[in-house]
């Protein structure tokens, strides 16, 4: 308890930090109770096309080209990105920190297969490697998340990887080998903990670039057909571009908002957790 | 008393550009059980190297064992799996190092710490493991062990992080406890009292300790005999006392001279200069052909520049390697 709240009085002296934290607080509600505010379907036409913004209450925000409300996709967009954007995030995590620290723990032969593999994947430009996975295992949620975690797991390798090097030739590691601690129990309870501040601050940045990419992948048509994503609808916008930017630029701010929020948590978190300014 | 420790020509190689180069040569200690054993020599002279290999944490490779036997009641360490390796290692022989600041998990409180040394040689519940840790913050002196158990390291001075390490080494209670410079980075007053401890809990739970410093003051403290290193090998070995009084090995007599002392008035303390050994240690793949500490030696002659002197027992049961004294006595 001591901990978080010498960890909440760092955090919030950055005033950029505590806003992008309200922002991401006010996506996540609105992606919590947004379907009791907007219960209708997203898909429906529940109006006609082409209604501009702030001409009708009913639809505040619009309709797009086939007369669906642009508010109601926008709140079950925002469902759509911090799914995915959390879950490939988490599924990245969970490859990345495996890899990277088998790697910098082991060294040796090991080190060298498991970086080779990292680096085949670093060296394909990571949206193109999206795409393709997604198009050859037929869009859905789930193959959306694997792509996006399949090619994000790689800086996560490293990173972990860099600091496992670093850590595992202090004492500390060393003494829990004298007194004879087994691996496993070194890797996770001794080692992985002192890693985490580097791969919280991460794990942030990478949840927006998560969100790009499914927005980028929906905006191509690559999305999961069945639901409404904030890419989905810029694509759907695209059309219209000219005659109705707003279509477009909606969900785009939505994208906007929820990754500024997260990079500005991320860049909290990283003056909050980085070691050398903690006695300050 | 019988050994409980024996270690018997120790060879430790460590490659390099141009093959093995050997770093340990031909090492034999013995160690009884609540007795200490101290190594002292300079940085570089294999003192280290010998204690991680007697508990095999050096990373193979680059280092490898190259020979010897290092016998734990009777039982070679070196013929071990790993895992069985695992279980002498802090139940049997333990060992604590310089550093206490940074041989602590900063990211652990101290008690947490404690409780995962226990967990891993014991089938012990956590509640347990607890008290436990508790038990062992009160026998290395920490005031309030209740409370600290709870902070995290970067909360405790160097004396008492010290006293955790030493805490944690002796959790599950080893025969055996290697302290490599237990002392050199805390405070003069700090050092005294961790020595002392050290002492009563020697005497407490009756291990045997090998003691590796550089600091001669500490030997002359707790240490019953002396194992004297140079560039890998044993130059000499003798109780305290004797080695103090009467060394025999000219580097030995170096590092005595090179101890400053304190002297009854100025002008004396003046007159009685500090003497230091010229040159430093050479390095382990460019030994002299004879003798190695031959360039450094004050009382050098033909025979040592050619011939290595072998480690010999004297008729008065001390050990040196150097013609000298093997020719005086002989």
């Amino acid at each position: 308890m001591q901990a978080f709240r010498d960890f909440w009085r760092r955090y919030r002296r950055k005033t950029s930090a505590v806003i992008g934290l309200v922002l991401l607080l006010f996506v996540f509600l609105v992606a919590f109770v947004g379907p009791w505010i907007v219960p209708g379907d997203p898909w429906d036409m529940a109006t006609m096309p082409f209604l501009w913004p702030g001409t009708n209450a009913e639809f505040p925000l619009g309709s797009d080209t086939l007369g669906r409300d642009i508010l109601t996709g926008i709140i079950h967009g925002s469902r759509v990105s911090l799914l995915i954007g959390f879950a490939a995030t988490l599924a990245a995590l969970g490859l990345g920190v495996t890899v990277g620290a088998l790697a910098g723990y082991f060294r040796g032969w090991i080190d060298d297969v498991l970086m080779r593999i990292t680096e085949i994947f670093q060296t394909v430009p990571t949206f193109l490697l999206a795409v393709v996975l997604v198009a050859i295992f037929k869009p859905s949620m789930t193959t959306i998340v694997l792509a996006i975690s399949a090619v994000t797991w790689p800086s996560i390798a490293r990173l972990v990887r860099a600091e496992f090097l670093s850590l595992r030739e202090r004492e500390f590691v060393q003494s829990c080998v004298v007194i004879g601690m087994g691996e496993t129990r070194i890797i996770f309870r001794q080692i992985l903990p002192n890693c985490l501040p580097p791969i919280i601050v991460m794990s942030s940045v990478m949840v927006a670039s998560a969100i790009l990419t499914e927005s980028g992948l929906s905006f191509l048509g690559l999305g999961d057909p069945n639901l409404m994503s904030w890419g989905t609808m810029i694509g759907i916008g695209r059309d219209a571009m000219r005659t109705a930017w707003y279509m477009s630029a909606l969900p785009g701010v939505a994208i906007l908002i929820t990754v500024l929020a997260l990079n500005l948590v991320g860049e909290g978190l990283n003056d909050a957790l980085n070691p050398r300014l903690k006695n300050h | 008393m019988a050994p409980i420790l024996e270690v018997r020509n120790l060879r430790t190689q460590f490659s390099g550009p141009n093959g093995y180069v050997t770093v340990v040569d031909g090492v034999s200690l013995t160690l009884a059980q609540g007795e200490t054993l101290a190594i002292v020599g300079e940085s570089g002279s294999g003192k280290s190297v010998t204690a991680m290999s007697i508990l095999r944490v050096l990373p193979e490779p680059p280092a490898r064992i190259a020979g010897g036997e290092v016998l734990l009641e009777g039982r070679d360490l070196l013929k071990l799996d790993e895992e069985a390796m695992r279980a002498v290692r802090g139940h049997q022989i333990s060992m604590i190092f310089q550093e206490p600041m940074t041989s602590l998990n900063p990211v652990m409180t101290i008690g947490d710490q404690i409780v995962e040394a226990l967990c891993e040689h014991r089938d012990i519940s956590q509640d347990d493991a607890f008290a436990e840790a508790v038990a062992l913050l009160e026998r290395v002196r920490i005031p309030d062990a209740k409370r600290r158990v709870l902070e995290y390291p970067h909360r405790l001075s160097g004396g008492m992080r010290q006293r955790v390490m030493i805490a944690m080494a002796l959790a599950c209670r080893p025969q055996i406890l290697i302290a490599d410079e237990p002392t050199t980075a805390l405070d003069v007053t700090v050092q005294a009292q961790i020595l002392t401890l050290l002492a009563k809990l020697q005497s407490e739970f009756g291990m045997g300790i090998l003691l590796i410093t550089h600091n001669l003051g500490v030997v002359a403290r707790v240490a019953q005999r002396v194992m004297v290193m140079y560039a890998g090998r044993v130059v000499e070995e003798a109780p305290v006392g004797p080695l103090f009084k009467h060394p025999l090995h000219p580097y030995t007599e170096g590092l005595l001279g090179a101890t400053p002392r304190m002297h009854s008035d100025a002008e004396e303390g003046a007159r009685q200069r500090l003497v230091d050994i010229p040159g430093t240690v050479p390095l382990p793949d460019k030994l002299p052909p004879g003798c190695a500490f031959a360039p450094r030696c004050p009382k050098v002659f033909d025979r040592c520049l050619k011939e290595r002197p072998e480690l010999v027992t004297n008729r008065d049961g001390r050990k040196t390697a150097c013609f000298l004294t093997q020719e005086r006595t002989a």
